[in-house]
C-alpha cells in the first residue's frame, strides 16, 4: 500500500514546457515487497499566470494547455537498489491574441536510480524513526525538441533540452511507517552545449491511508535554476505544491489521482502551472 | 510614457557595451510589447564616443532569455530604415526578461551591445 504513496512523496516541482522538465526525483518507485512495475501517466497542464524577476504575479499574453503521456518502467534489482525509466510524449497548445499554433513531441527520457544503502527494519527499527539515507543518481537524455530547433514562433513544439542533465539527490526518509515521509535535496547540471547550467532543488513529502485502499500524500518542492547571460548568472526558481490520491484496485494494479499548482511566493522568472494527473501501473 | 521607459533601456547595464564603440537604444512597436505578437524593433544606432548617428551599418539582433537560457530559432531579419536607424521583427515565445544582443558592424568596427527589454 505504502509503495504508491512514495511515487507522491518524491513530487518534483513543475517546470516550464521550455526548460525540458523539471527534476523527477523517482518517478516509478518500486517497493521493497515488488520487483518491477509497469506504468503511464497522463497530465493535463495549464498555463495559470507567470512571476516576474520580483516575484510579482503577472497575466500570460500565450495561452498555454499541455497533455504529458509518459509511459514509467521501474525495476528493483536488489533490495538495496532499483532504477526507474521515463518516456514522456508531449502535446502542446499555444494561442496568443493573433497566433494559435499545437505540436506533439517526444520529451526527454530520464534514467534515474536509487540506492538504499541501509533496510529500513534493519537498520533502525519501526521504534527509533530515525531517517534512513538514500541516494539517487539521474540522466536526462535530450531526446525531445529544445527551443534551437523550433519551427513555432509560440513554442508549442518546444519539448526538451539542449544539454544532457546529471542529477544527484540525497534522500532521507521513513517509508514503512503509518506516516511516510520523504525529504530529498539535490542538484542538476546541464552539460553537453559547451555550457555548465546548474540547478539545485529541494523537496518533501507526508502521506498517510485515508481509508481502506485509500491513500493520501501531500508534497512540496523548489527548483532554483541559472542560466548563463551577457549580465552575469541569471537565476529563475519554481515552487510546486502537490495532493494525490491513490487507490489500489488490486494487489497488482493500482491507479492514482494528483492535483497540483506551482506556488508564486517562491517562484521567479517562470511560468506558473497547473496540473492533473492521472497515473495507473502494474506491479509485480 | 511608462511603457516606453520600460522598453528604451540603453545599453550602460550590460557589460559587452561598455567598450564597444557603438550604443544601442530599441523601441517596439507596439509598445508593451508582448509575447506571441510581431513585434518590430526600431533600434538607433550612434557612435559611443560623440553620439553621431551610425549609417550603412550591419546589425545582427540575437534575442536571447537569460533566466531561461534561451532565445529564438528565427534568424532576426534587419533593415536600414535611414539616419542611423534600423528595424527588426521578431515574435517572442515568452513573456518576461528578454536580451536583444546586437551586434554592430560599421566602417571598420565592430561592437556588441545588449538591450534589455521586458515582454509582457
Amino acid at each position: 500500500m505504502w509503495a504508491a504513496l512514495l511515487i507522491a512523496l518524491a513530487s518534483p516541482a513543475w517546470a516550464g514546457s521550455c526548460c525540458g522538465g523539471s527534476t523527477p526525483l523517482l518517478p516509478a518507485h518500486v517497493d521493497r515487497t515488488e520487483s518491477a512495475l509497469f506504468g503511464m501517466t497522463a497530465d493535463v497542464s495549464f498555463g495559470l499566470a507567470r512571476s516576474d524577476p520580483s516575484g510579482r504575479v503577472r497575466p500570460l499574453s500565450i495561452q498555454e494547455q499541455g497533455l504529458t503521456w509518459t509511459g514509467l518502467v521501474g525495476w528493483r534489482w536488489d533490495p538495496k537498489g532499483q532504477i526507474s525509466l521515463t518516456v514522456p510524449w508531449v502535446i502542446n497548445h499555444r494561442a496568443s491574441e493573433s497566433l494559435s499554433s499545437w505540436a506533439a513531441q517526444p520529451g526527454d527520457v530520464r534514467v534515474t536510480a536509487l540506492w538504499e544503502p541501509l533496510l529500513e527494519s534493519r537498520a533502525y527499527g519501526h521504534e527509533t524513526g530515525a531517517p534512513v539515507p538514500a541516494l539517487a543518481i539521474g540522466v536526462r537524455a535530450p531526446t525531445g525538441r529544445p527551443w534551437s530547433a523550433s519551427e513555432d514562433p509560440l513554442g508549442a513544439d518546444i519539448t526538451g533540452g539542449r544539454d544532457v542533465g546529471l542529477s544527484a539527490s540525497l534522500v532521507a526518509q521513513r517509508t514503512t511507517d503509518d506516516i511516510p515521509w520523504s525529504l530529498s535535496i539535490g542538484a542538476e547540471v546541464g552539460v553537453g552545449t559547451g555550457e555548465v547550467t546548474p540547478a539545485l532543488h529541494a523537496g518533501g513529502g507526508v502521506g498517510g491511508l485515508l481509508a481502506e485502499r485509500w491513500t493520501l500524500a501531500g508534497s512540496l518542492s523548489f527548483e532554483q535554476s541559472w542560466a548563463r547571460s551577457t549580465t552575469g548568472w541569471t537565476p529563475s526558481s519554481h515552487t510546486g505544491a502537490q495532493l494525490q490520491a491513490t487507490y489500489s484496485v488490486f494487489r497488482h494494479y493500482r491507479v492514482w489521482a494528483s492535483v497540483g499548482a506551482d506556488l508564486p511566493a517562491l517562484g521567479r522568472e517562470h511560468t506558473l502551472e497547473g496540473h492533473t494527473v492521472l497515473g495507473v501501473a502494474w506491479v509485480r | 510614457m511608462r511603457a516606453v521607459l520600460l522598453t528604451v533601456l540603453v545599453s550602460a547595464c550590460a557589460s559587452p557595451g561598455a567598450s564597444s564603440p557603438f550604443d544601442v537604444q530599441a523601441q517596439s512597436d507596439p509598445s508593451p510589447a508582448t509575447a506571441g505578437a510581431s513585434i518590430t524593433w526600431a533600434l538607433d544606432v550612434t557612435r559611443t564616443d560623440d553620439g553621431a548617428a551610425v549609417e550603412g551599418a550591419e546589425l545582427t539582433v540575437t534575442p536571447w532569455m537569460p533566466a531561461m537560457g534561451h532565445g529564438l530559432s528565427d534568424v532576426v531579419l534587419v533593415t536600414e530604415v535611414g539616419g542611423g536607424s534600423y528595424e527588426a521583427a521578431c515574435t517572442f515565445s515568452m513573456s518576461g526578461s528578454w536580451e536583444l544582443q546586437v551586434h554592430v558592424a560599421a566602417d571598420g568596427d565592430e561592437g556588441d551591445d545588449v538591450v534589455i527589454v521586458e515582454i509582457e
